[in-house]
């Protein structure tokens, strides 16, 4: 038996230039499973009286809706965030927990004599997590020049005030790239980290051993999908903030 | 010391640093946050999410240590 | 650089997850959240509302009654007022009947006085005729009798004072 770590997902076929990974497979299939799921809903959709599933979907809905709302502190804002983060929330916990689905390390597909796995957690190919962290980062970058207009944003950071204040701007801009990074590699690091850490429990001890850190896997699972939609609607939050130095600038304007 | 070995090295030294002042903070945060719920059960609610959140935030410089290591690692 | 490619990043894969999560999200803001939202949303304006409607019932009724009371007050008064109104007409139709009673009694017993006075001053007119005419026939039978100057005085004397 062989350790088999590989940071990038594997390549499974091309389709045309495509190349087809088994992540992007797996974030292909989970989709399906949201949508199928949310058609469900859809259909069985009843006004007054609600089923159990209604029920289920309802209570996590409202109860993610009034979480948002006390984050963000207005219910406008809310509205407008919350689909977003639901969805990133919904897709990240789903993904992460169909990892938990016994058995799919055995399925492979031959490639050229060597055998590929053909499941691997979606959230460890950090080609998934970026591209929702930048879709996370530029709403934020486009929230921020709604509410401050475009020059009260780039004011922010290039501030001539004074050597400190030019600094600080240059700073923030460092801390703008940084959020791209921190929020993308955590959930990326958490989840490759889980599989990694799996793998190798396996590999040492197949039995027993590795189920302490299933369940620390299983935590760190809907922590993460969690922290990673709370995160975006933080980063929201502060983007719409207006200051107090501009609210005192405007007033004295 | 050959490059490769080097690059290992340091790889895994940067990483080791760097989890240590996240892990030393995320517990302060845990324990302070399980303080304030044994003194205050009713407010776990409100406690809960946002120590998860300060947590995830704390993790960001184990997240930079990672960064700096893959790329050491790989760059 | 190399870190890149050692993660996989690769544009088309990148462009195809893009789409795939733009999907994802585009569905479940569609039928997910936009459905399931309205129906919370319609729920809790239909409880609100009935909440409401309760309310508003509870206050209706505390009108009502009040209402009730204050009709019952107004009723109690104005048979309050009609009995004090009887009464002071039932006082003033008394008093009317007394006057009446008192006048009538006075005129009978006017009429009564006048009547007797009357009835006396024909029984003295009949008295003086018949006492005229008793002395005049005892003066006759005393006339027939001796008189003298002495005893006719005293008798004439006598009669007049019986008269008196």
């Amino acid at each position: 038996m062989e350790l088999n770590i590989s940071l990038a997902p594997d390549i499974l076929f091309y389709i045309g230039s495509l190349p087809v990974t088994n992540t992007l497979i797996g974030s292909f299939v989970i989709s399906a499973v949201i949508i199928a799921a949310m058609l469900l809903v859809k259909k069985r959709l009843k006004k007054d009286t609600p089923g159990k599933f209604q029920n289920l979907v309802e209570f996590l809905m409202s109860g993610a809706y009034d979480f948002v709302v006390s984050i963000i502190g207005s219910e406008k804002k809310a509205k407008k965030i919350f689909p977003l983060a639901f969805t990133l929330f919904i897709f990240i916990l789903v993904a992460n927990l169909a990892t938990f689905i016994p058995g799919q390390a055995a399925v492979t597909f031959n490639r050229g004599g060597e055998s590929v796995a053909i499941f691997r957690a979606v959230m460890a190919d950090y080609g998934m997590v970026f591209v929702m962290t930048m879709i996370t980062v530029i709403l934020v970058q486009i929230v921020a020049i709604a509410v401050h207009g475009p020059f009260g944003y780039m004011g922010k950071f290039f501030n001539f005030k004074s050597p400190l204040s030019f600094f600080l701007g240059l700073m923030d801009i460092v801390g703008e790239l940084a959020k791209i990074v921190s929020l993308s590699f955590r959930l990326f690091g958490n989840i490759f980290a889980g599989e990694v850490l799996g793998a190798v429990m396996l590999f040492l001890a197949p039995f027993l051993v590795p189920l302490p850190f299933m369940f620390l896997g299983l935590l760190s699972a809907v922590v993460q999908a969690f922290v990673f939609a709370v995160l975006t609607v933080v980063f929201v939050k502060l983007a719409s903030e207006i200051e107090e130095e501009e609210l005192v600038e405007e007033a004295s304007m | 010391m050959e490059l490769e070995a080097a690059k290992m090295l340091g790889a895994g030294i940067a990483i080791g640093l760097g989890a240590i002042g996240p892990g030393i903070g995320e517990g302060i945060a845990a324990s302070k946050a399980l303080e304030a719920i044994g003194r205050n059960p009713e407010a776990s609610g409100k406690i809960v999410p946002l120590m998860f959140v300060s947590m995830a935030i704390a993790e960001s410089t184990a997240i930079y240590a990672l960064v700096i290591s893959l790329i050491i690692l790989f760059g | 650089m190399e870190l890149f490619e050692a993660l996989g990043l690769n544009v088309k894969i990148l462009l195809a997850q893009l789409v795939n999560f733009a999907v994802l999200l585009f569905v479940i803001y569609k039928f997910g959240y936009g459905p399931i939202m309205k129906v919370l949303n319609d729920r809790q304006n239909k409880i609100e509302k009935g909440i409401k409607d309760a309310n508003e019932a509870k206050e209706k009724l505390v009108e009502i009654g009040n209402k009730e009371k204050e009709v019952l007050a107004e009723a109690r008064r104005e048979a309050q007022e009609i009995i004090k109104k009887a009464q002071a007409i039932a006082e003033e139709s008394k008093a009317e009947v007394v006057e009446i009673t008192k006048q009538e009694a006075a005129k009978i017993m006017a009429d009564t006085k006048k009547k007797i006075e009357q009835e006396r001053a024909q029984i003295m007119s009949e008295v003086k005729g018949e006492i005229s005419e008793l002395i005049i026939t005892a003066t006759e039978k005393i006339i027939g009798k001796k008189m003298d100057a002495q005893e006719d005085k005293r008798l004439v004397e006598e009669i007049v004072g019986g008269i008196k």
